[in-house]
């Protein structure tokens, strides 16, 4: 038996922000509520629409950042020169309001199965933000589902969610690939075969994979795990531009 | 700007389908690829979407949000499968 999917809400509505939290020097959290939120699923994202004065509108998708059960919000990263992000992360505040569609997306997408197939999780940069919704829904089911996140990033300043992550040094890994803290272990490295084989969960286990980043990394990364033998159809990626 | 890809199109897809189609599987006419919509190349972004096959880079599907409705066209699909991994 299949269960039917929510139907997705492709209205545009109001979205008020109720909060932010600024998690790096270019990366902020944006609480938002929005009237009817009908929950989500980890890994989905929203539509986010500005319209300028002159009535011209640009819109662009951003993934979703809180467990299923928790307020929508939006962790997003100023792209320089960006029309959309500078304005999220530098302008709006408190009580400001943004067009929105969603949540949609029903491919990037993670919950627990009756097999707890064991999970891993491939970051690139801002690609940690779906997959941290995914590792917040699992704890926050109390769920015993094998999950790892490994996490590239070229410099501690760029890490997002760093006391969170911190506090599950169990199940997260971070890879520095240009500067590392002070007293790193490992110099700063691109994900490569040894670094991804001391991670992942043995292909005889039928692991699932999500690889979300920048598009580089992402396919960088699905070949590794190829090569590792996983099943391609069992590795989920969503690229960032 | 360096291609994205399907997911980026969900919110657009959604609109003009009613349902998600990101994990739908879609048959490239050019080269047979089946693949989620998910994976497919997209440019952007744009006024429009436009969604390439990621092996061969044909074009699969476009879509305009134009006031009241949404124009699309699919001149590189041969088949668009909404089953569970597209039936596989």
């Amino acid at each position: 038996m299949t269960a039917t999917p929510p139907q997705p809400r492709v209205n545009w509505q109001a979205a008020t922000i109720t909060g932010t939290d600024a998690e790096n020097a270019r990366t902020r959290t944006l609480q938002l509520q929005v009237p009817g939120w009908p929950g989500h699923q980890a890994g989905q994202h929203v539509d986010v629409r500005l319209t300028a004065e002159n009535g011209y509108q640009a819109t662009r998708a951003y993934s979703l950042a809180g467990a299923p059960g928790e307020d929508p919000a939006l962790t997003v990263v100023r792209a320089e020169g960006g029309e959309v992000s500078p304005y999220l992360v530098d302008v709006i505040q408190t009580g400001d309001q943004v067009e929105l569609r969603g949540p949609i997306g029903g491919y990037f997408v993670w919950k627990p199965g009756p097999r707890r197939r064991p999970v891993l999780l491939l970051a690139g940069g801002s690609g940690v933000v779906p997959l941290r919704a995914m590792l917040r829904h699992r704890a926050r089911l109390g769920d015993d589902t094998p999950m790892r996140l490994l996490y590239s990033v070229r410099s501690p300043e760029q890490v997002i969610y760093r006391r969170e992550l911190a506090g599950q040094a169990d199940r997260v890994s971070l890879l520095y690939t240009r500067t590392t803290p002070p007293g790193w272990p490992r110099p700063p490295a691109r994900l490569d075969h040894t670094a991804l084989a001391g991670q992942a969960w043995p292909p005889e286990q039928a692991p699932l994979a999500y690889v979300c980043g920048p598009t580089t990394f992402v396919e960088h990364a699905a070949g590794l795990l190829t090569d590792l033998g996983y099943t391609p159809a069992d590795v989920r990626t969503e690229r960032y531009g | 700007m360096p291609p994205i890809d399907g997911n980026a199109a969900a919110g657009t897809l959604a609109a003009f389908f009613g349902r998600d189609m990101t994990a739908a599987h879609g048959l490239c006419a050019a080269c047979d690829q089946h693949a989620p919509l998910a994976e497919a190349l997209l440019y952007g972004p744009a006024a429009g979407t436009a969604l390439h096959c990621r092996t061969c880079g044909n074009l699969l599907m476009t879509m305009i949000e134009a006031p009241g409705g949404i124009i699309g066209a699919m001149p590189g699909l041969t088949r668009l499968d909404t089953r569970p991994a597209g039936g596989v």
